[in-house]
Parts: structure tokens; sequence; C-alpha cells
């Protein structure tokens, strides 16, 4: 060991010695330096914003130091720079100017001296990490509720992999006197190491293997705060290999053994350390630590515990991959390891989890890569071409005679698919048409849920009165809500089944968890009604849509529980027609589902397209709560029938007064009061027909008609007991918000309501609720001022400092 | 019999498929100078190397005071001291830094280093120089740094390998000087391709030829072996080359100027006096004379043709 320090010392001194090491440091400083106040400044300027930019500000420990443009994020994509130049000399000098013969003829083995080589590395790679911890430490007073933790993993990720470069570079300078050799080498086996996951994907046993030698999303995990043996067994495996075989080859110049000693040598160095590698990843002998406040690089302790149930019974995963598809390409062999890593989440808990893909080709639906221009040519034709594409033979995919008898997966649209099976049980996991494509934490926990659930709660929906339809793209339609496959936010994909029933020949089950009533366009049978009436009585949970102009079909069945639906609410908006509204969420709709908190506290609105009012005053025996509310300013409830065809303007006269742009337009205006009293009401004749042109289409705000002013309440919840259950019911005074067009379309976010509707239908067993508490590091505790300050000690000061202690050390030195 | 501090026994090795030595066999008396004679490539320097441990020999045993190399090579290093060649320096550091680290690796106690470093330095005269860098040191004092590193640790073998090498007139006899002060106390084996050098230091000598030894015994027997055979002349006034062929003993007469003659001669070295002799009594104007031994290559082409011959 006093050995192993003095080589070290020396190593160090001759290190320090030389200009490299200083001017490494101080680039290196620098580079941090101006990374790191590139991230900062940005969050900054948007605190001293204020109000709206402070908005955007979120996790900032994550998006100071992670991700490609954070410290670590971009220090490390060039640390493999630094490394290999402070290697390259450490052997291949000793050996070029002969001081190898001092200590080969010392009374020192070579581990010794190679481990004091390599100890002086890892003592300047903790140089190099307590440089990027100056700005770890300024993050930590920077950030309010920095996730200190989180940047401890970082710093041990960073000086692990630094630890691993040091290994790599200090074995290459052992096989060459050509100190650029040694960097060159260095390099490149550093970019083997970052691309091997990538190759010899199709043998299975090699796959393994270059997969585990990737030294590609080692360190992310770490560096995103979550901590395995695996991958700590992996930096030691490399040092320990590369440090072997750099012992050996040392040993080799002072011996005269046959090449075939060396090679098994060498080759045992190998195995062992592969091996060592090997066990460490088996799944039962993993450990994890995840160091992150909210624990976000763990599956929530509900899907743990949903894992936890499945208990010793394997589950088998098999997906099943159309070639034709879109997401076909997720079987090829290059991918099985990405599968692998998607459900390592999962397998940290449950170790015997089996995964397998079965790829075929088989018709497909909405692939326009393969299927465009392309009319007229067999399945086996395209599927050709498409393997051609994939670089793959068509042998390596099943038939679809093959794959039919094994299952029929044309209910799923012949799509990328997860059959589940648990002890017997079976149930699927899609993938998604977003952009996180792969099931989250919520669908694949529906999907265990599932299996192991006697009874999955299904939503029924009625049909055969020109309801919605669940099974239908049109822009009115449910099958976004309910049963899209490759929508998330799909029942289906949230845990729920749905059913379709038509009251003129079923009875409705008593197994339903919630009946759904949208919008029918047509008077309701009596049989009907009474069906429903007799389901409602017995406690049946619903959820009723309703339309303005269709109230009256509703009403009389409403009207059991005391609900009316009146009169059109109606907004105003310069650069939209008046019946689109935007509702706010109330407090209560988070006792629904706990999700709504982020709607609420990010003030996201719910769009309605044409709603009308819902009047729960009659219901009496009913807990009842409003969740939405449309609009308290520019919003009113319009008694008067409105003509859809006609409303082209909307105006909410006085009350909108608010500050915002609308009052500029009113003031200009002068009294719309006056105007709207005169009583120009679309579709009605007026007196002068210049004034009524300029009026067309123009819905006013007008009290005298009973004409009310917002907050209009437009979907409630209704609970009561019945025979000592509580019965839900849901009423909305709009349809449109659950359709295709409001639930498809990017940008929107209705469908956290809707999630929370049939949540609450359900008594909250599906969807899995997987949120996980806000962030807390959303302020900055400098302003651009301070930062700057800071940055010119940094980047400035500090680096001249060392630049000038190193000149003059160096110069003295010379001279001696 | 003188007690021996290394036994070199049966020592073969072997670079991937030539012998660089082959069968070498010697003793190192505990006290005294050993000269390694041989020309470049003979295999000097494997020879050294296995000694010291900086090669691990293909046959054979190295035995340093009853230590097996091969089995304990910590505790036998721990007797040697190794100037290699090229002495192992490391140019950024002054000579006290190295010499400190070199006193490390061989083991010294913390306590005994100070003092074993200013003996060391002392000896080899570079004591005024220990704050300076050995980058800015000259050829003869980082040659004797590199002595001092053998050293330090006081070891009881020292092994030098052509330490005079690459050395100015002074600084070689400088050297010489060391390396005989060094072995008062010690056994010191040298190596080098100069006999002048071998002749003057040691009291035995060994001599490799393409591998093997082709001659080891004192140096007096050496003497005997190396027999001078020819006479360098500067005459004024030369004759002619009959003329002093007729001189008795003389076998051969060679021209190397119009002025300078050799002559050569067998049976002992008398044959001076009576060159002179006759050189005076002839008027042939004598300047210089001197007798001219046997170049080293002759010798070992002598010895390698007596060896091959037994």
């Amino acid at each position: 060991m006093k050995t192993i320090i003095r080589v070290a010392k020396t190593e160090l001194k001759l290190l320090f010695f030389s200009p490299i090491a200083w001017f490494l440091l101080i680039v290196f400083l620098i580079q941090c330096g101006v990374t790191y106040f590139n991230a900062m400044s940005g969050f900054v300027r948007l605190q001293d914003m204020g109000d709206f930019g402070t908005r955007f500000l979120d996790t900032l420990t994550s998006r100071v130091f992670l991700g490609r443009s954070g410290l670590f994020g971009s220090v490390m994509q060039n640390l493999f720079l630094y490394i290999p130049l402070l290697t390259m000399s450490l052997i291949s000098r000793e050996v070029g100017s002969g001081t190898i013969k001092l200590l080969y003829s010392s009374p020192v083995s070579i581990y010794e001296i190679v481990l004091g080589k390599y100890l002086a590395m890892v003592v300047y790679s903790l140089l190099l990490v307590a440089v990027i911890g100056i700005f770890v430490v300024c993050g930590v007073f920077n950030i309010v509720h920095a996730e200190t933790p989180m940047l401890l993993s970082s710093l041990l990720g960073f000086f692990l992999l630094l630890c691993a470069y040091a290994a790599i570079g200090i074995f290459m300078s052992s096989l060459t006197t050509y100190q650029v050799v040694a960097a060159i080498c260095t390099f490149v086996m550093i970019g083997i190491l970052s691309y091997i996951g990538l190759l010899w994907q199709r043998v299975a046993f090699v796959r393994e293997l270059t997969y585990f030698l990737s030294i590609n999303g080692r360190t992310m995990k770490m560096l995103s705060g979550l901590i395995t043996t695996k991958d700590l067994a992996y930096f030691l495996v490399i040092v320990y290999i590369f440090l072997g075989l750099t012992i050996y080859k040392l040993k080799a110049g002072t011996e005269s053994k046959t090449p075939m000693v060396k090679t098994i040598r060498y080759a045992a160095v190998i195995a062992s350390g592969l091996m060592i590698g090997y066990i460490a990843s088996i799944p039962a002998l993993t450990g994890y630590f995840d160091v992150t406040f909210n624990k976000n690089r763990t599956i929530t302790p509900r899907v743990q515990k949903i894992l936890a149930d499945l208990g010793d019974a394997p589950l088998e995963v098999t997906a099943y991959a159309n070639l034709l598809d879109q997401n076909g390409f997720m079987g090829n062999p290059e991918y099985y390891n990405d599968n692998e890593a998607h459900w390592e989440l999962y397998r940290r808990f449950k170790t015997n989890i089996h995964l397998k893909t079965v790829a075929y080709y088989d018709s497909a639906y909405g692939n326009s890569v393969i299927f465009n221009g392309r009319e007229g040519q067999t399945l086996k034709e395209l599927a050709e071409q498409s393997a051609k594409m994939n670089d793959m033979k068509l042998s390596y995919y099943m038939t679809p005679e093959q794959i039919h008898k094994i299952i029929d997966l044309r209910p799923e649209s012949n799509r990328y698919v997860m059959q589940l099976q648990w002890k017997g049980k079976k149930t699927f996991l899609r993938v998604f048409n977003d952009q996180m494509v792969w099931p989250g934490e919520t669908e694949v926990a529906a999907a265990l849920k599932r299996l192991q659930d006697a009874k999955v709660p299904v939503i029924g929906f009625l049909t055969g009165d020109l309801e919605r339809d669940i099974d239908k793209m049109g822009d009115r339609d449910y099958k976004g809500l309910a049963n899209l496959n490759s929508f998330r936010n799909s029942l289906v994909n949230q845990g729920f089944d749905v059913q379709t029933i038509s009251l003129e020949k079923d009875e409705i089950p008593a197994s339903f968890a919630a009946l759904v009533l949208a919008d029918p366009r047509i008077e309701l049978t009596p049989a009907a009604v009474s069906k429903i009436q007799q389901y409602i009585s017995n406690g049946g949970n619903m959820f009723i849509a309703g339309e303005p102009g269709r109230q009256q079909l509703l009403n009389p069945l409403l009207a059991q529980i005391g609900i009316r639906l009146e009169g059109t609410v109606l907004q105003e908006d310069p650069d939209d027609s008046p019946e689109k509204i935007l509702c706010t969420a109330t407090p209560f709709s988070v006792d629904l589902y706990k999700p709504m908190e982020k709607m609420i506290a990010d003030s996201m609105l719910l769009r309605m397209q044409g709603a009308t009012a819902v009047n729960y005053e009659q219901a009496s025996g009913f807990t009842v709560h409003p969740l939405q509310l449309s609009d308290a300013r520019k919003s009113w409830k319009r008694v008067k029938p409105v003509d859809p065809e006609m409303l082209i303007n909307g105006a909410a006269g006085p009350v909108s007064m608010g500050g915002d742009v609308v009052a500029v337009v009113e003031e200009g205006n002068g009294s719309s009061h006056a105007r709207s009293s005169a009583g120009n009401k679309p579709g009605e004749p007026s007196s002068r027909p210049g004034a009524d042109r300029a009026a067309a289409g123009t819905v006013h705000f007008s009290p005298e008609d009973g004409d009310q002013k917002g907050p209009i309440v437009t979907v409630v919840s209704m609970a009561r007991k019945v025979n000592g259950k509580e019965q839900r019911i849901v009423v909305a005074g709009d349809a449109d918000f659950l359709d295709n067009k409001e639930l498809l379309s990017p940008g929107r976010s209705n469908f956290l309501f809707s999630t929370s509707i049939f949540s609450w239908l359900s008594n909250n067993e599906f969807p899995i609720d997987t949120s996980r508490p806000d962030a807390k590091d959303k302020r900055v505790t400098i302003n651009s001022d301070q930062l700057e300050m800071l940055r010119i000690v940094l980047i400035w000061i500090l680096p001249a400092l060392i630049f000038a202690f190193a000149a003059i050390l160096l110069i003295r030195r010379k001279r001696k | 019999m003188q007690h021996t501090i290394v036994r070199i026994e049966h020592l073969s090795h072997r670079y991937t498929t030539a012998w660089a030595i082959r069968d070498i066999n010697m003793e190192i008396p505990s006290v005294g100078i050993v000269g390694l004679l041989g020309s470049n490539g003979a295999g000097k320097s494997t020879t050294m190397n296995i000694l010291c441990g900086a090669l691990n020999q293909t046959e054979g045993e190295v035995i340093i005071d009853g230590i097996n190399m091969r089995e304990q090579p910590r505790e036998a290093k721990k007797a040697i001291g190794f100037l290699p060649q090229h002495p192992p320096l490391y140019m950024d550091l002054t000579v006290d830094e190295y010499l400190h680290y070199c006193a490390g690796l061989r083991l010294l106690p913390k306590e005994k280093m100070k003092q074993a470093i200013d003996e060391a330095k002392e000896r080899c005269g570079i004591s005024h120089y220990s704050k300076r860098l050995i980058g800015n040191l000259s050829g003869g004092y980082r040659q004797r740094v590199g002595i001092a590193q053998a050293i330090v640790h006081k070891p009881r073998l020292v092994v030098l390998d052509e330490p005079t090498n690459g050395l100015d007139p002074n600084q070689i006899t400088e050297v010489r000087a060391l390396i005989k002060d060094i072995a008062a106390e010690r056994a010191v084996i040298f190596s080098s391709h100069i006999l002048s050098e071998v002749q003057v230091l040691c009291r035995d000598i060994v001599m490799i030829e393409s591998g093997r030894i082709v001659f080891a015994d004192t140096i007096d027997a050496f003497n005997n072996y190396v027999e001078p055979h020819s006479l360098l002349l500067h005459l004024e006034n030369p004759p002619a080359a009959a003329e002093l062929e007729r001189i008795p003993g003389i076998t051969k007469v060679d021209f190397l100027t119009e002025r300078q003659v050799r002559l050569y001669f067998s049976g002992d070295q008398e044959i001076a006096e009576q060159v002179v002799a006759t050189s005076v009594q002839q008027g042939w104007r004598l300047r210089e004379i001197s007798l001219d031994k046997t170049a080293l290559d002759e010798i070992f082409k002598q010895l390698s043709s007596n060896k091959a011959n037994n």
C-alpha cells in the first residue's frame, strides 16, 4: 500500500509539473462554468420576468444539471476528450524513457505500480469532480430546494465514468510507447464501449454481452438519481478488466511466457470480469437506490403493491409485432434490449417477468410508409419489401396463417401489442400513437391489475337513440374516449372494459360499473326510460351528457334525480363564436380524482362546444357538487333559444370589464348594454335594417330576458347512499368535451377531466393513480446581477488565478 | 574461496525465437568489481536485466545472496541497485525528489531516507545540485544521479550497464573513480564494450560473445591471455620495409603513412628494446614508440574460436 501511494505521489508530481494537468483543469473549469451559467441564466431571467416567467420554472435541478444542455449532460459528452490526454503517458512514458526498469528492478510488484499510477488518475479525477462540485454547490445554493442527493449521485456517476476512462487509458498506455497512439486508442476504446451496445443485437448471447459492456446509459441513470448495484458493478468490472490487462501486459514485458499462456491470462481476466458483471446484473441480485426526493426513478408505491400482489407466479409478456405495422420495427432483434430496459422498472420489484417477442406480418392499418403507392401488391410482397427496409429476412417473420393459428390480433388492428399472461389469465398492453409510444406506469399497472381482478369494471354505453358512438371516429363520436387502441387515455387502455347496450332488447346488467347516456338525439322509448329509471333507483352509477337545444330529450329522465338542463351557456370571445366556452374545474373535482390538482394548479381550462346549464336546485337526497364552472366575467346563461347557425359573436356587456383586451373593444363600442336592450335577438326581425346587419350574428347578454351572469355550472357530480352503497352520477351540460375532436386533437387536456369522471364512477379503481408530488425546486435564489457576478468569479477570476499559480510554479521549476 | 553474492546458473533467455543468451554460468564475489565485456548485441544487457529482475529468464536460475530471483523476486531485488543502459531518470523532478522516490521504491524506511540520500549524493558528487531539475543537468551529472539511485539503499550488489557510455573523457575518469569507490564495500558488476575500461577497473572479467561466456577469470589471467603483438612507430627517417623485417622477431611490417609503421612481432615484449636500439644505430630518428594491445574484436574472435575449438 505504501508503495502504491508512493508511486501515485510521484505520478501526480510529474503530472502537475507538466502543463497538461493544469491546462486541462482550467479548460474543464471554464467549460463547466460556461455550461452552468448558460443553463442557469435562462431560468434566472425567467424568474426576473416575474409572474408569467415563473410558470415555466420547474424541476430546476434536473434542468440545470441533466439533459443534453445541462451541466453533467454536456460535460460528460466531452469527457472522453480529457482523460486520454492525461493517461496517454502513464506507462508509455516509462517504457519509452527506460524508467520502467527502475520499477522492474525495485522490490515492488507490478500490480503496485499499476495501482499506484491508477490511484494518481483517480486523484486527478477527484479533482475534476471537485471542479464540477464547485458548480454543484453553486446549484445547491442558487436553486430553492435543490435535489442535493440527486446531485451527489450525479457526482458519483461522473466520478465512476472518469475512473472507467482512466482504466481504459492506462491499459492503452501500456500497449504502445507512442503517447499519441495511446491517446487515440483510448478514444477508440471509449468509442467502442459507447457503440458496442448496438452491435450483434441479432445473436442472443452476444447481444446480452455487448449490451452489458455498453457504457451508454450507465451513467445516465446515476446522473438522474438512480444508483443500482448493477451499474456500480459495471464500472468496477471495467476498471478490473482494464487494470488486470495492464498488469498482465507489463508482466509479459519481464517474462518470456509462450503466447498461449499470455492469451489465456488475458482471456481469464476478461472472462472473470464479465462473469462478475453477469452475476451482478441478475435481476434478483440487483439493488436499487433512488435518491430523488419524489422517488422519480421508481414506480409509485401503488404500482409496487400491484406487482407484489402478483406473488411468485411468473409474468409472461409476449409482444406481437407486425412487420407492416408502423411500430413493427420494435419486434426486430435490435429492439430486444429496449424492451428489456422498459421492463426493468417493473423487474426491480418482480424479478420473474419473462419477455418474449413474436414477429409476424399481416395486414395493417394506417402505415402510409408501406402502403402508399403499392396498391395491388400482395401482403407477402409488401412484407418482403418491408423486411428489406428493416434489413431482415422474411423468414424471421411468421406468415399471417401461422400467426392466426396462435392468436387472432385483428381486434387489435394487428398493431404492436403485448399480451400479459399470469396464472392463465391474459390481457393486452398496447403501445400508443403519441410521443412516448410506450405504455406508462398507469397503463402497465392497469393491465397488471386487470390480470388480478376477478371483475374488471365495465362501462356501458347506451345506443339506439343516436347517442355518441364508441366505435366511430367522427368528430362527435366517442371512440377516442372509450376504445381507441392507439390512444393512451382511452378507457380500454386505462383498465376498463367498454360495452354498448341497446335498451330496446337488452336489460342493463348489474355488473356495469357505470352507464353512459351521451346526447341522444331522438326521444328515448318509454321502455328504455323505465329501464334507466329502474337502474338509477337501484343505485347504479351513471354519466349523462346533454346538449343545448335537446334538453327536452333528457329532462324527463333527469327529473327523477332533480336535475334540469336549461338554456345555453355562452361566452364572449373576440376570436371565436360564443358557444365555445372555457370552463374551470372546481376545487371539489380533486376529490374525484387527485391528478385534477394539476389541472387546477396549471389553470388548464376545459373546452366545451355548446353547453347547457345544469340546474341542480331540485336535487334532493343527493350530495351535489359542481365540477366545472364557466367563466365568471365573460360568460352567461341565455334562457331564450339561440340559433347555433347564426352565432358569430357574443357580447357579455359591462360585466366583462376586467382589464382584459376585451375591455378596450368594449369602450370603443360605447354602451353595449343599451344596444342589447334594444332587443336585437338573432333570428328576430329588426325594425332597422342597417342596424340589424351590423348586429346580425351577435348575441348579447340581456338580464331582462332572464339571462344569468356566469359562472354557470356545466358539470355536476351527485352522490347518495342506496342499499348501503354509494351511488355516483355525473351530469354534464355538454357531450362534446369528450368527443374524438376534443380528446384526440393535440394540445388538449380534456382527457384529464374525462378520466376523472370515469375514475370516480368506477369507485376510483381505475385508472391507477401514478402521479407524484410536484417537484419543489421551482425557484432560484439569485437574480441576473448576482448570477453575472458569480459568473465573472468562476469563469474569469478563478481560472485566471489557477493559471497564474500554475504558470509561476512551472516557470520557477523550469529554472531550477 | 571468496564469499559470493550472486550465482547465475545455466541462464538462457529467448526473445520470441532467437536466443539472446545461452547457458550463462557465473559467480560474483561479494566485494569488488566484475566487468562484463562484450561487443554490442552480445547479451550483456540481457544478462544484466535478468540479474536485476527487469526481465524474466527463459531457463536457469539467478540466486542473489541465497535467494532465488524467480521465486522471491521482492526479497532478491532488495539487495540490488541497478543502473540500466539509459539512466531511468524523470527529467521533471529535482535530484532530491527523484532520489527520494527511488529510496522509497527500494523500501528504505522513512527515518533513514534523508541520511541515505545525502550519503549517495555526497558519494556521487551531486550534493550541490540537490534542488536542480534533472532535465537541466549535463549528461555526466545525470549519469551520476543514475548511479546515486543505484546505491541510495546501500545494496550489496550494484549493477551498472555501460555506465560510461556517451560521456566525455573527463566524465569517464570521474565515473570510473566513483565506481571504484562504490566497490570498496560491495559487489559491483558493470558492463562495457571498452576493453581498457574493464582492464582499469575490474578484478574479475567475464566476456560474452553471441550470448555465451567466452572467458571468465581474473583480469591478470586475462592480461596474460591478451598479448600485445604489434608496435607502433613514428620514424622521421624510415627505412625500407625489408630492413625492418630483418630485426629478429618481427613478422610483418605495415606502413600506415609514410612515417608511421606498425610492426607485428611474435615472442615477448623485449623486442621494443631491440627496435629502439636498431633505430639509434641506423639513424631512423625514432620519435614515438608504443605497444599496441590486441584490438578487442580480435580477442573476441580469438576467444570465440578457442571456445568453439574446445
